[in-house]
């Protein structure tokens, strides 16, 4: 499936780039992550992440399907 | 233009809590009027955390005439702290914040009414600082205070603005037990390493633009308009502001039993 992948404030810096598509082959959005990390190592320091697909918040256990758009947040602390 | 508004209906005995000519600009606005303006006026909002984003909030919850503003801050005011904290001034660095927050906000309104606690909230003081709050604004600045916030938003049915800030970012949402999601909902973490504004950086006008944000949340649900639960992701390198749906989570383990 071809998904569109959002990056959002460090993860932007972490990742090189603000978005991408990319071919994948499995399934939730944790495997996804998997795959991120190798391709763009800097998230492997990302910290907590959240994930939102298609514009909501969804777990890391969510399915993805074909066109799905996937945002990665870091949630902020400071305040 | 000059604006007509409605004073000739009010006789000289309504009681109304507040000096209506200092507020007559936001009356004027349609969605305030002089109701809305008695809501503010009555209404208490205790901020938690007057850091960066708090003591912005703190100065626009002031200034719009909100009736009664709780403080809750454990720390003094530090020389690193005055290029973004605007509510302090160089006399104020080693004075504790609540000291130095209402002094100032003293200053700017009269007719506010402050409270202050010079206290860490957690789970053992929280109900106790934050009883009779109509809203609660969250300017903590870790993921483990503001998880203990959004548990007894939840726990007393007390609405919870929730902002942070870090970088060029800000991120802000609006819980409002029982009828939005919470921070659990969406999987934002229950403790993490912090990192502080000071180590990561922080850009001082995203804290006034997060603050305006959550303010201006705030008053929507104080005034009864409609208010989601989304999460904002607020981008000053970028200058853009993301709006992502942010769903009950029927299983949340927080407000779940809540959510029906």
């Amino acid at each position: 499936m071809k998904l569109r992948i959002m990056y959002f404030a460090k993860l932007r810096d972490l990742a090189g780039t603000s978005d991408e598509t990319v071919v994948y082959g499995g399934q939730t959005v944790s495997d996804l992550m998997g795959t991120l990390m190798k391709t763009h190592p800097g998230l492997l320091n990302a910290g907590k992440i959240m994930f939102a697909v298609n514009e909501q918040f969804v777990s890391p256990s969510a399915k993805l399907k074909d066109g799905d758009v996937v945002a990665l947040l870091p949630p902020l602390n400071g305040g | 233009m000059v604006m007509l508004l409605p004073f000739s209906r009010l006789s000289m005995e309504d009681k109304l809590p507040m000096n209506i000519n200092r507020y007559r600009g936001q009356i004027a606005l349609e969605e305030i009027s002089m109701e809305g303006q008695k809501k503010l006026s009555s209404a208490h909002v205790s901020i938690v955390g007057i850091g960066g984003t708090g003591s912005s909030a703190a100065e626009l919850f002031s200034r719009i005439g909100i009736g009664t503003l709780t403080l809750i801050d454990p720390d003094v005011v530090a020389e690193s702290d005055l290029h973004r904290q605007v509510l302090y001034s160089e006399s104020d660095v080693g004075t504790p914040k609540v000291d130095a927050a209402s002094n100032r906000l003293r200053a700017e309104n009269g007719d506010l009414t402050i409270l202050k606690f010079r206290n860490r909230l957690d789970e053992s003081n929280a109900e106790r600082l934050l009883l009779g709050s109509d809203i609660i604004y969250d300017g903590t600045d870790n993921f483990e205070s503001r998880d203990t916030l959004n548990r007894v938003a939840v726990r007393t049915k007390t609405p919870l603005v929730m902002t942070s800030a870090v970088d060029y970012y800000g991120q802000v949402k609006a819980i409002i037990p029982g009828v939005t999601s919470c921070l659990a909902c969406i999987g934002y973490p229950e403790e993490g390493e912090n990192i502080s504004c000071s180590t990561m950086g922080i850009f001082p006008p995203v804290l006034s633009f997060v603050a305006a944000f959550g303010v201006n949340l705030a008053v929507k649900i104080l005034l009864s308009l409609p208010v989601s639960g989304d999460y904002y992701h607020l981008d000053m390198k970028s200058l853009t502001v993301t709006k992502i749906t942010a769903r009950i989570n029927e299983r949340c383990p927080v407000c779940g039993s809540q959510s029906h």
